[in-house]
């Protein structure tokens, strides 16, 4: 099982949180397709995997023309050996979704869409810079609906830091009017170099309190449980059975091969980082373009451990004996200590975090790192 | 004999003593200009860096006045308060002293306490007029103060300048013409002066002292009187820039030692050289052991790391004999010791080079003065450690050391400074004008006042003109209690502290809030108490921690979040365990920044 990344890294505009690669203006989309296109030749004899997912993401790949990422399938399709169920994610922005495109990209094969909704209080988007406000992503949602897309993830941003217990709690009330299988929430966080840290660090806003947050975060957990999701990772909750594919793989080790610039690849033991510049990306020398980090067992141990605690499957005691032996009592006498204060639960030989102690798992899973 | 002039500065810091020491060197070519290193007499680089002369040097110069030949012997003072015994017998080694003075400053209090040394001494005093090319010097002024103190004619008052050479010739002339040569009996049995020592790592301690009779010669057998070791002089000689052996120092001669001793223990300032087979009648009159005044743990903070930090402190000590050590163990520290400093800065300094030239991690607690326990039963015990101090139970009454410290100050401070000092339980003793603006204060007050935040306090409330300087003057019973820190309901031995009944509940108080600001948000809330005995005096809590999440965890963030924790863990690991609440090192020392 592995999965396959590609990195759209266009937008319309920038958004006030986000700092994933992406660049304003830049028009030569012919030009950027044409090296994804000499990248997977490139890489199509190096990754030789059954793909079960794609995903696009972004930037925004909704904001590129669709015939371009029908080429990309196609080309997908005929290098690769595909899963005949393979899930095909595109992120989109509610925006660029009118029934044309839909339609389209339907045709082309992609079968999960996962939507930038962020908030469905227009302040909360014009504030965050979105393009779109409240009404659009009512309309394209039933639009999704009534044209068979059946497997829709909403994204959100919650603990913003105007907002209140009351306002998110209103957001969430809107959930129940949408159809949807997914449902990927995220607390912000300041990313430096956005314009939201910028304005922190003038003081202009300010940080949502830990308390307010951790209200914010209980609320999230018990009323998408209401609507019968699984919250099976820290920020992610599904019906059942429409956990992503893709994203879970990134947690559970599985190879992935990333395309475009700033993207990720994880095989034979190494991460792969390609270079975060379109102008490097787009000269062609793709040997130039990639840095390489073998993962020694150390890394592999932290890794193995920080993945898993972000799932609801948790940390698994036979695969960290099999695999990590030597650090195994380590991680058993930490992992005790853990379970005494209540913070971890210890079941049929896996481990996992409670809902609440989830939202302090970086200082759990700091504690269980080796070294 | 009729050709030496010994002599030492009297300096304030920054009062540019080193820079017109290193005129002085140049001029009489005891150095060219190329081997002068900026300031020649500190060579230790934290002394260079803090401008402060932490170790005596001696250095000989040659000068040729009037077709006759002189050898000047400078013997370099320490500045600070801290070694105030150190810089008395290098003036017992002199017969005279230039008394420099920042013409734009004026006299402070350091330069009073050890001008009153040297005339005690009877050394003659050459008052000089530093940094008179400055714009902002105020020379009469300045001179109306140097008149005031030691009744000199103005005219006597060399004008110099460091910076630019001026009155150098004048300084040097002066010295000859003015300052009497040593006396002593060159038949009478030796006796030599020991004011300083230095560790060398290829010879042992090297002792310096001046003849004050008789004669030493190579291969002599020497004894040293106080501490009743023998020795033989394998190499004598005088302090050029480098050592420069000689078969004989004869009586008012500076010179050097070398005799095979490891340990800077043995060799004590003050200490009398004799021979072995016709010793002197006494020991030079003046020698103190000198003892430590500030105590404090000091602990690794990796406890695997204590028997390094057991050699580094040995190291140390081989060439700075004021410090004292011996092991303790804390519950909360686990092992390490406790050390004795000559006061709060020789406190920093050592800490300091633990850290630049051992590279030891170390926490320092809570500082403390000795205290005098005695108990029911009429036992008396030196108490250098709050857990020392015996049950309250048997506990007769505590006697803690007093100051008498002297501040001077421009008149406009009085007030505030007044304010401080009796806050500080300070009895006023005596107030004197020096001029009509600056004024001289003299307090009676516990030491244990001054360890913690006084000199700080003192330079904020006199914008950093007041100067200061003490001496201890003996022992007073004092009403202290243990003031204990727990946290999450578990006493932490390394935060107890010994205080004055009247100041505990502010001290618990403070502490409390200040713990409070210095520990992190844990996974379950910390409860900070102070408490004397089993009554809780201030109460602070440090909430638990609600979010420490990372919200996105893609397979671009995979290694990007692995070494962001993987960094967080190593500065985590820097903090201490106490029970099971995490204390971060500087918390230890947090009762010295309260404000």
């Amino acid at each position: 099982m592995a999965g396959i990344y590609i990195h759209i890294p266009f937008c319309f505009s920038k958004c006030s949180y986000c700092d994933f690669y992406s660049i304003v203006g830049y028009t030569k989309h012919d030009k950027f397709f044409d090296c994804l296109f000499k990248e997977i030749d490139l890489r199509k004899n190096e990754f030789k995997y059954n793909i079960d997912t794609i995903y696009f993401g972004g930037g925004t790949p909704s904001f590129v023309s669709i015939d371009f990422i029908s080429q990309i399938l196609n080309k997908i399709f005929n290098d690769f050996s595909i899963s005949t169920n393979c899930e095909i994610t595109l992120e989109a922005n509610p925006d660029d979704l009118n029934s044309n495109f839909l339609k389209n990209l339907l045709l082309s094969g992609v079968n999960r869409l996962s939507i930038g909704v962020q908030s469905f209080i227009d302040e909360d988007l014009i504030f965050m810079d979105r393009r779109h406000n409240s009404k659009t992503i009512f309309n394209v949602l039933s639009n999704c609906d009534s044209l068979g897309f059946n497997n829709i993830s909403i994204d959100f941003i919650y603990g913003l830091p105007w907002s209140s217990i009351d306002s998110f709690y209103y957001n969430l009330r809107q959930l129940e009017k949408i159809n949807f299988t997914h449902l990927s929430a995220y607390h912000l966080s300041f990313e430096e170099n956005t314009p939201f840290y910028n304005k922190m660090v003038k003081g202009e806003i300010v940080e949502n309190s830990e308390d307010n947050s951790f209200e914010q975060y209980k609320l999230l957990c018990s009323f998408v449980s209401d609507l019968d999701m699984n919250h099976y990772e820290i920020s992610n909750f599904a019906r059942k059975g429409f956990e992503s594919k893709h994203n879970s793989s990134y947690w559970q080790y599985k190879p992935y091969l990333g395309l475009g610039p700033g993207a990720h690849s994880y095989y034979n033991n190494c991460r792969f980082i390609n270079v975060t510049d379109i102008y490097k990306y787009v000269s062609g020398d793709f040997n130039q373009i990639r840095e390489v980090e073998f993962l020694d067992i150390d890394s592999k141990f932290n890794e193995y451990i920080m993945l898993s605690l972000r799932t609801y499957n948790g940390i698994s005691l036979d695969y960290c004996k099999y695999n990590f032996g030597d650090y195994y009592n380590y991680l058993i006498k930490k992992i005790d200590k853990w379970n005494r204060s209540g913070h971890l639960i210890v079941d049929n030989r896996f481990v996992r975090c409670t809902q609440e102690s989830w939202f302090i798992s970086d200082s759990i899973i700091k504690d269980l790192f080796y070294g | 004999m009729d050709n030496i002039r010994n002599f030492c500065i009297i300096a304030h810091i920054d009062h540019g003593k080193s820079t017109l020491a290193d005129r002085l060197l140049e001029h009489t070519k005891t150095i060219s200009g190329k081997e002068l290193q900026e300031q020649t007499l500190d060579s230790m680089d934290l002394e260079r860096e803090r401008g402060i002369t932490i170790k005596s040097k001696a250095i000989q110069m040659k000068y040729e006045h009037e077709g006759r030949d002189y050898i000047l012997n400078l013997i370099d003072t320490p500045g600070h308060v801290d070694f105030a015994y150190e810089v008395s017998r290098s003036i017992a080694a002199c017969e005279g002293a230039l008394l420099i003075v920042d013409a734009t400053q004026g006299i402070q209090a350091q330069t009073i306490s050890n001008l009153y040394q040297a005339v005690e001494h009877d050394l003659h005093i050459i008052p000089v007029l530093n940094k008179m090319d400055m714009p902002n010097a105020m020379p009469e002024e300045v001179e109306d103060q140097i008149l005031d103190l030691i009744g000199c004619e103005r005219e006597e008052i060399i004008h110099a300048s460091g910076k630019t050479g001026m009155g150098v010739e004048t300084i040097l002339e002066s010295i000859v013409k003015s300052v009497p040569h040593p006396v002593g009996d060159p038949k009478a049995p030796l006796q030599g002066l020991i004011f300083d020592s230095v560790f060398n790592s290829y010879r042992g301690i090297i002792a310096y002292f001046k003849v004050v009779n008789g004669e030493i010669k190579k291969g002599d057998a020497v004894k040293f009187v106080n501490t009743g070791k023998e020795y033989e002089a394998d190499e004598v000689g005088v302090l050029g820039l480098d050592l420069v052996p000689r078969k004989v120092l004869k009586t008012g001669d500076v010179g050097y030692i070398i005799s095979g001793i490891k340990t800077s223990k043995e060799v004590k300032v003050g200490d009398t050289i004799t021979h072995s087979k016709y010793p002197c009648d006494k020991a030079i009159a003046g020698f103190e052991d000198v003892k430590p005044m500030v105590f404090a743990g000091v602990y690794p903070v990796d406890t695997d790391d204590y028997e390094d930090l057991r050699a580094s402190i040995e190291k140390l000590q081989l060439n700075d004999a004021s410090l004292s050590f011996q092991p303790e163990s804390s519950a909360a520290l686990g092992f390490g010791f406790r050390c004795g400093f000559l006061g709060m800065l020789h406190m920093e300094i050592v800490q300091e080079r633990l850290d630049r030239e051992f590279d030891m991690d170390v926490i320092t607690t809570v500082p403390n003065v000795p205290y005098y326990a005695y108990t029911k039963s009429g036992e008396f015990s030196e108490v250098h450690n709050p857990s020392d101090l015996p049950d309250p139970g048997e506990l007769d009454y505590v006697e803690e050391p007093y100051i008498s410290a002297q501040i001077i100050t421009q008149a406009d401070f009085i007030g505030n400074l007044m304010s401080l000092c009796l806050g500080k339980r300070g009895e006023l003793k005596k107030q004197h004008y020096l001029t009509t603006d600056r004024v001289e204060l003299v307090f009676d007050m516990p030491l244990a006042e001054i360890v913690f935040d006084f000199y700080d306090k003192l330079k904020s409330i006199s914008k950093g003109y007041a100067s200061f300087d003490y001496y201890t003057t003996g022992y007073r019973s004092a009403k202290l209690v243990k003031l204990d820190v727990l946290l999450n309901g578990e006493s932490v031995d390394a935060l107890s502290m010994l205080t004055h009944f009247d100041n505990a509940y502010t001290m618990g108080r403070r502490m409390c809030d200040k713990l409070k600001e210095l520990i992190p948000r844990q996974q379950f809330d910390v409860a900070i108490q102070a408490a004397i005995g089993s009554k809780i005096i201030a109460r602070e809590t440090v909430k638990a921690l609600r979010k420490d999440v990372t919200a996105k965890c893609y397979g671009g963030d995979i290694s990007r979040k692995r070494k962001l924790l993987e960094k967080q863990k190593k500065g985590k690991k820097r903090m201490k365990q106490v029970g099971n609440v995490e204390v971060p090192q500087k918390a230890f020392l947090a009762v010295l920044k309260l404000d």
